[in-house]
């Protein structure tokens, strides 16, 4: 018995052995890269070890549109372009300092201003980058700090006034709204002179203002949104303010000369139209749009959108901090009720982004903006389809 | 007599409408348009009816004109629905009756809408970074002011009269009083009203909204040293990354001078009233001096003379 066990081992040992002897020299060695070949059909070739490259080529140089500018948080951005660039100067939160960035290249941040504006929470940066104007802290009213670039100095000025709100326009005017009693005034501070002048009186305090950029352009105001209570549009010309015919319960808008698009509630819900003020032609968009996530471009308007419609605590829990939303970009027609779908943003980049202060670039290039959950500066870049003709 | 039948005329007929006697009609003071709503705003839909109080024009014939055009499809019907005109603009709606006798009488009703907007402006607390309108809540002061716009030079001069929930405010009609305050009943809704008048006596707007009144509602949020405050809430749960923290509690729609001089205002860890060493009572610094753990903070905040003035929230903090 013992013996017999012994032989049988000694076979099966032996069978293994010629096996793996088998598979270690008949194999062939060209083809080492290949481990298993799990019964594919065909030749080696067109095995996993082909599909494998052919799934990773396109992941590692396909071009990226959508990109993250910066991982700094960015108070306050603006695209300059010249005859030989476009960058974007932009402000870098709680320090103030400025910097510029190729919207094309990687990693070409350069600090141009290295003054600090502590807690620096809201800025602006004129259309050639010469002037930036910041706010410090989290107050409702607060003084502004004007930097402005000079050859290769900074000059720094400070407008002492508890302003509110404020932007700058293509004239280098900075223009900002200060409380007054029962009301706020519009102003403007004229940066070469460092005058001010009152441009307009707004009769009540809770304002949110629509700035127009050129010095003769109108603003636009309405009360500050809450969905429990109704506003109302106001346009402002030349100081002279008139109501316009637009006014609802959550009423939101923005706003460039005469094109308004504008959204409130209407049977529990958000809608959203675009107004011409001059034609008074209104025309309903099939998609509820935050003005607060739109701008004008050349030729469309762009807007940001992820469902906020349908929140029933929306705006208000949204200007608590209390929920977000993972924003998809649309470009929308002035002439019908439909948006061209642009991106997904949570598809394209893998985060989740809030879209807050968009801006369209020269010729409608790029989309700016900043991600509201780390206050981060992104761009996308519509892709170039090439002519079919050609 | 002329003069003395368009006085009588005019002290029967209600604001506005005027009947225009035709020429083999005679005096009939109990036609009139009745106007819903009485005083429109631009673009809104107006529905006039014709009322016959008399009688006299029984079986008569109807025709409607807008600015002395026909309105197609509005014949022999006892009202109609026209669209107010824009600001700036007048609409004059008639009606021409013409009985089986010749007889014949028009009424006409001018249409010229006035913007009447009530700004609601709650003296409640909502932090500098809140975009949104702070919400009334019971017992805080709310501001109302009126604007009024007809496109044109209506004036200035005019006697506002305000209620609350049917509740007159000053217990009367206020001239140039185009702004008001009132203190919030304790209603979840609030129906504000507005008349406004001519010195005369004309009454040339009427207004009325529904406001929502909330309850205070207390959220935390973290504030860092270099950016100020998170704009992101703290939800149920926090986590300490670094040794230390700062956590401010931002009482939203607490009335203004409640939440300046609060009666009582508490920090607690763990049940454990803490004190509080910052200069704003409204933060608290936390310091990681022991090992790792969970700790429930609370606040709360109130008035001890109006007890629906307050919040209480907390937060499980990680360390």
């Amino acid at each position: 018995m013992k013996r017999s066990f012994y032989i049988v081992g000694i076979i099966l040992i032996v069978i293994l052995v010629v096996v793996w002897l088998f598979l270690l020299f008949a194999n062939d060695d060209t083809k080492s890269d290949v481990y298993n070949r799990f019964g594919l059909e065909g030749s080696p070739e067109e095995g996993i070890f082909e599909e494998v490259i052919d799934a990773i080529i396109p992941d590692v140089f396909q071009k990226q549109y959508l990109r993250q500018l910066t991982t700094k948080r960015v108070v306050g951005y603006t695209e300059v372009v010249t005859a030989s660039s476009t960058l974007v100067y932009f402000v870098e939160g709680g320090t103030g300092h400025v910097y510029t960035i190729d919207p094309m290249i990687e990693g070409s941040e350069t600090r141009i201003s290295n003054i600090t504006v502590p807690v620096a929470t809201k800025a602006v940066v004129s259309t050639s980058g010469q002037h930036v104007v910041v706010r410090s802290g989290n107050q409702t009213e607060a003084g502004l700090t004007v930097l402005t670039r000079n050859g290769e100095n900074i000059e720094t000025y400070t407008l002492d006034e508890p302003t509110r709100d404020f932007t700058i326009n293509s004239n280098n005017d900075v223009l900002y709204t200060i409380s007054m009693a029962g009301g706020l005034y519009g102003k403007s501070l004229d940066l070469e002179t460092k005058t001010t002048k009152t441009l307009f009186e707004i009769p009540f305090k809770e304002a949110t203002v629509v700035w127009g950029d050129g010095p003769d352009d109108s603003h636009y105001v309405f009360p500050k949104t809450s969905r429990y209570l109704e506003g109302y549009l106001y346009k402002i010309t030349a100081g002279k303010f008139t109501r316009t015919p637009i006014s609802g319960f959550g009423l939101m808008a923005q706003a460039v000369n005469n094109q308004v698009i504008h959204t409130k509630i209407q049977n529990n819900s958000f809608s959203s139209t675009i107004t011409d003020l001059e034609t008074n032609y209104s025309q309903p968009l099939f998609l509820a749009f935050i003005p607060e996530k739109c701008t004008f471009g050349v030729g469309a308007t762009y807007c940001a959108e992820g469902g906020q419609a349908t929140d029933y605590g929306f705006p208000d829990n949204w200007y608590r901090g209390e929920v977000s939303f993972t924003d998809s970009l649309w470009k929308v027609s002035a002439s019908d009720t439909g948006a061209d779908f642009v991106v997904n943003t949570l598809e394209e980049s893998g985060r989740e982004i809030d879209v807050v202060n968009l801006t369209a670039g020269l010729d409608d290039l790029f989309l700016y903006f900043n991600n509201r959950n780390d206050q981060s500066l992104w761009v996308y870049e519509f892709p170039v389809i090439a002519n079919p003709t050609e | 007599m002329r003069f003395l039948l368009a006085f009588l005329l005019f002290l029967v007929c209600p604001f506005g409408v005027l009947a225009q006697i035709g020429a083999n009609s005679f005096i009939n003071t109990d036609l009139t348009l009745e106007v819903q709503p009485t005083f429109p705003q631009p673009g809104e839909q107006v529905t006039l009816t014709l009322n016959d109080y008399g009688g006299s024009y029984y079986g008569a014939s109807l025709e409607w004109y807008s600015n002395d055009t026909l309105i197609v499809g509005a014949t022999n019907k006892r009202s109609v629905i026209v669209t107010a005109p824009s600001i700036g603009e007048k609409v004059a709606v008639s009606v021409v009756l013409k009985s089986s006798g010749g007889l014949s009488a028009s009424v006409k009703q001018i249409i010229a809408p006035i913007y009447s907007d009530i700004i609601v402006e709650p003296q409640t607390h909502v932090p500098g970074f809140y975009k949104g309108r702070a919400l009334p809540s019971a017992g805080s002061t709310v501001n109302l002011t009126a604007l009024l716009s007809d496109g044109g030079s209506l004036g200035t001069d005019f006697v506002y009269t305000w209620s609350v929930n049917e509740d007159m405010l000053e217990d009367g009609p206020l001239r140039g009083r185009d702004k008001i305050s009132f203190v919030a009943p304790q209603d979840k809704e609030l129906f504000i009203s507005l008349q406004v008048a001519r010195p005369s006596g004309d009454i040339i707007a009427n207004r009325s909204i529904y406001i929502a009144s909330m309850r205070p509602e207390l959220h935390f949020y973290e504030v860092n040293a270099l950016y100020g405050v998170e704009t992101r809430a703290i939800k149920k749960d926090f986590t300490m990354i670094g040794n230390s923290a700062t956590i401010k509690a931002e009482p939203y729609y607490l009335d203004s001078q409640v939440f300046n001089r609060p009666d009582l205002l508490e920090w607690k860890i763990n049940s454990a009233r803490v004190p509080n060493q910052s200069g704003n009572p409204y933060e608290l610094m936390l310091e990681k001096t022991g090992t790792a753990g969970k700790a429930r903070m609370e606040f709360h905040v109130r008035s001890t003379l109006d007890f629906l003035q307050g919040t209480r929230g907390e937060f499980n903090i990680e360390l």
